[in-house]
């Protein structure tokens, strides 16, 4: 009974302890936390104020005493000169990144170096906002790390475009094989139309499918519409993918120049119906009127999205669309084009979309 | 008799290597979990979610809506979600033939208009009556259908969905505004690959609800609620996080995931025959993946929210527990060919087994422990020392398990604001063990003879 007794009483002393000393281990973290976050908020009052007098009043590269008492807290200095940034523009930006050039900077460019992973990609995101055309070289070296400091740099790169280093940014993308290309596409969209000359340039190369596709998609993304004879002979591409991306492109460039429309219809007659029904959609898009008559007949197709896009194309052409739309509404031949026209006929009349 | 002591033994023998391997996988999710919430944090610091609300290559997203007799909740319900933070979604709420005003309600709150809305019937569903659509709230399309159950009126909600990624969640469940922008983070970092990801489904009782958005979180004051909210945290931080980091996720909650629209059709979408079909979508995926043998993630992502009410009272909790543990035996022996066929990987060789050996007949395990105790005490010959040490130690691992969950919930979330709502998760770790774990055991036991009987209701 003894034994019995013992055991009871050590599990329950085992657990009482244990409990106790997570709960306490709690609040102390609480606590700090707690004591942290107060300080850190009081700390950031002081920061933005002395930043915001700063920039408001001082000469440029003459800055006051005050902010360098912050650089024992530089994670603050650094999150409200970021915050700064994305809420300012123009010379207040230059003037934020001067500071940042003249108390932080060194910091980062010492934590880009460091052997901790995590250390490098918070160091990464931080520098790459606040660089100079100077910093090139270091970007470019941010570029050749880790993958995950290689996307953050990427994603910061998005915020303050760099066009001195685009020809290492494309070599690296040329090269890429384990970031996800999707963080190329926002940074070369958020660089916009500086882009084109590189794009022209490498579209040349042969590039595996996936690339020279974010490339098609992008020319309509930001758009590129110098480019529009590149996307012309894309059109014939043996790929499916890079055709329906073609299409979508050469609608998004709304350029409704002939050899564009032509090249539409004919993808419009394409043996892929994706193909197809995305060359409807751009038809659409460009008004085209000789397109009309395909339009119409892309209604009796017997693929839903075919019949979708090329109903909803009808639309954008105004009344011209919606007469076409309300005839083959009324035929009985097809029901399936008749509801199609019918419902597209309602949606406009409900959400006005 | 010296047959069934030679029995008796061997099935203790099957208990005690069971206790010891399930608590050591329990212990190993654990740590895996710490790691993987850990990993989550740092990364998530340096692309915050705000940000990627700007993203070009961010996909829209249509937000799939079952309901069936929501009168009470829906109007509120669809509110909170048309206030998400997303750039481009829908939300298709398919009314599946409710008897009571839910419809009513949908149509005089938001307007809606009856319209002839045509789509692809890629899976084949009860008869849908009418597609609404509201002047109003553009992004919003009700769908009202023939009654043909939760499964059925998913498929439907995917017929109609315009979106190539679908979020399914439950009528009664209330998303968190950035949940949509926590759960697409994989889709981003992934993209090729990623075709489903699980939320966290966290219980609303005891907290503050205003306009459909949790204002404050608190702890249930029922004692139930309380015993499920200990649950949950062990189930999603603790068996998910580390079971995702395993690569052997087999369940996203149906309160709220996220899929890739295509494969989902590539397998007929949800199964109309299973009462459990958010863990049956899961286990086909992976199935229908492995043996196209096209490169896959499904992974958990611990911070975006779903809240959702537990049942208070022992009779809708217990209704619950079968309908969960009949679906899981319903996948299992539904995808029975995967267990321990080296052609599906680690969900073959690793998740199959597990849940079927610590989930599907656990509380068989467990059952036959109480009645070996019972058979002894009353027959005589119980060894009360070796009878109380296992139970202690039983006690010391369900109760140090449930601690790490809290600890993992103070890692990965901070919710509960109060310090007593700490001691609050405590107490329940330490009294859940009393009483509800047993009778939980003896529900799934209930359901499982169900599951043979050919039950199929709710």
């Amino acid at each position: 009974m003894t034994t019995q007794i013992y055991i009871i009483l050590y599990s329950l002393i085992f657990l009482f302890l244990f409990t106790l000393s997570l709960f306490l281990y709690i609040s102390i973290r609480r606590f700090v936390i707690t004591q942290r976050e107060k300080r850190h908020r009081y700390l950031r009052q002081a920061i933005e104020s002395d930043i915001l007098a700063a920039i408001t009043s001082s000469p440029k590269n003459s800055w006051p005493v005050e902010l360098k008492q912050y650089l024992r807290y530089p994670d603050i200095f650094t999150e409200v000169l970021l915050e700064f940034w994305q809420t300012l523009s123009g010379t207040p930006r230059e003037q934020l990144k001067n500071i940042f050039a003249s108390f932080l900077k060194e910091k980062y460019r010492r934590a880009i170096s460091s052997r901790r992973l995590i250390k490098r990609v918070k160091a990464a995101k931080a520098f790459v906002i606040f660089a100079e055309e100077k910093d090139a070289p270091v970007i470019i070296q941010l570029l050749n790390d880790h993958p995950l400091v290689k996307l953050a740099t990427l994603s910061s790169l998005t915020l303050n475009p760099q066009p001195k280093i685009l020809e290492s940014i494309f070599t690296s993308f040329i090269q890429e094989t384990q970031t996800p290309l999707r963080y190329y596409f926002d940074l070369f969209t958020s660089m916009g139309k500086i882009i084109e000359p590189f794009v022209k340039k490498i579209l040349k190369r042969s590039l595996p499918e996936e690339k020279l596709a974010l490339l098609v998609e992008l020319i309509g993304a930001i758009p590129l519409t110098s480019l529009y004879p590149q996307l012309l002979r894309l059109s014939i591409h043996p790929s499916k993918e890079i055709r329906v991306k073609t299409a979508r492109a050469l609608g998004n460039l709304s350029l409704p120049l002939e050899e564009i429309i032509d090249t539409l219809m004919l993808l419009a007659e394409d043996e892929a119906w994706e193909v197809r029904a995305q060359a409807l959609k751009s038809l659409g898009k460009l008004r085209a009127k000789k397109a009309l008559t395909l339009l119409a007949q892309a209604l009796f197709s017997p693929y839903w999205y075919c019949r979708l896009n090329g109903a909803r194309a009808l639309v954008q052409f105004g009344e011209k669309g919606l007469k076409t739309l309300r005839k083959i509404a009324r035929q009985k031949k097809d029901p399936y084009a008749a509801d199609m026209a019918h419902m597209i006929l309602e949606e406009i009349v409900t959400t006005g979309e | 008799m010296s047959f069934i002591t030679t029995l008796f033994h061997l099935i203790e023998w099957i208990i005690l290597v069971y206790f010891f391997a399930l608590n050591f996988l329990y212990l190993l999710f654990t740590i895996l979990s710490l790691i993987g919430l850990t990993r989550h944090h740092q990364l998530s610091t340096y692309i915050l979610f705000k940000e990627m609300l700007h993203l070009p290559s961010l996909k829209p997203i249509s937000i799939i809506v079952p309901a069936f007799n929501e009168e009470k909740t829906i109007v509120a319900n669809v509110h909170s979600l048309l206030a998400l933070e997303y750039p481009n979604y829908e939300v298709v709420v398919v009314n599946d033939g409710s008897t009571d005003q839910t419809l009513k309600q949908l149509i005089t709150h938001f307007h809606l208009k009856k319209t002839f809305r045509v789509f692809r019937k890629v899976i084949e569903t009860a008869s849908i009556k009418n597609i609404y659509l509201s002047p109003t709230y553009p992004k919003l399309v009700v769908v009202d259908k023939e009654n043909g159950q939760k499964s059925d009126a998913l498929n439907a909600g995917l017929n109609v969905a315009r979106f190539p990624l679908f979020c399914a969640i439950d009528s009664d469940s209330l998303l968190d505004k950035y949940a949509l922008l926590k759960i697409i983070r994989p889709f981003l970092e992934e993209p090729a690959n990623m075709v489903a990801a699980g939320g966290i489904i966290r219980l609303s009782n005891g907290s503050r609800i205003e306009y459909g958005q949790v204002k404050e979180v608190g702890f249930p004051r029922n004692l139930l609620a309380q015993f499920q909210t200990i649950e949950y945290l062990r189930a999603f931080l603790g068996g998910r996080t580390g079971l995702s980091m395993l690569k052997s996720l087999l369940i996203i909650s149906g309160a709220f995931g996220l899929f890739r629209k295509k494969e989902v059709l590539d397998i007929q979408g949800y199964r109309k025959e299973t009462v459990g079909e958010d863990m049956d979508l899961v286990v086909r995926l992976q199935r229908h993946l492995r043996e196209k043998k096209i490169p896959y993630q499904i992974r958990f992502v611990p911070d975006p929210i779903c809240w959702t009410e537990a049942p208070e009272k022992l009779k809708s909790l217990t209704r619950q527990r079968n309908r969960w543990h009949r679906g899981l035996i319903e996948s299992i022996t539904y995808n029975r060919q995967m267990i321990l066929n080296p052609r599906y990987g680690l969900i073959g060789l690793f998740a199959m087994p597990f849940y079927v050996i610590f989930e599907m007949l656990g509380p068989f395990i467990e059952f036959a422990g109480y009645l070996i105790f019972l058979f002894y005490l009353f027959k005589g010959g119980l060894n009360s020392q070796f009878a109380l040490l296992f139970f202690m130690v039983a006690l010391i691992f369900g109760i140090v398990i449930s601690l790490f969950a809290i600890l993992l919930e103070e890692y990965s979330a901070y919710q509960f604001p109060r310090f007593w709502h700490i001691l609050g998760l405590m107490g329940a770790s330490f009294l859940e063990n009393f009483i509800f774990r047993q009778y939980l055991t003896l529900v799934r036991v209930k359901a499982f003879l169900d599951f043979f009987l050919g039950k199929k209701e709710w």
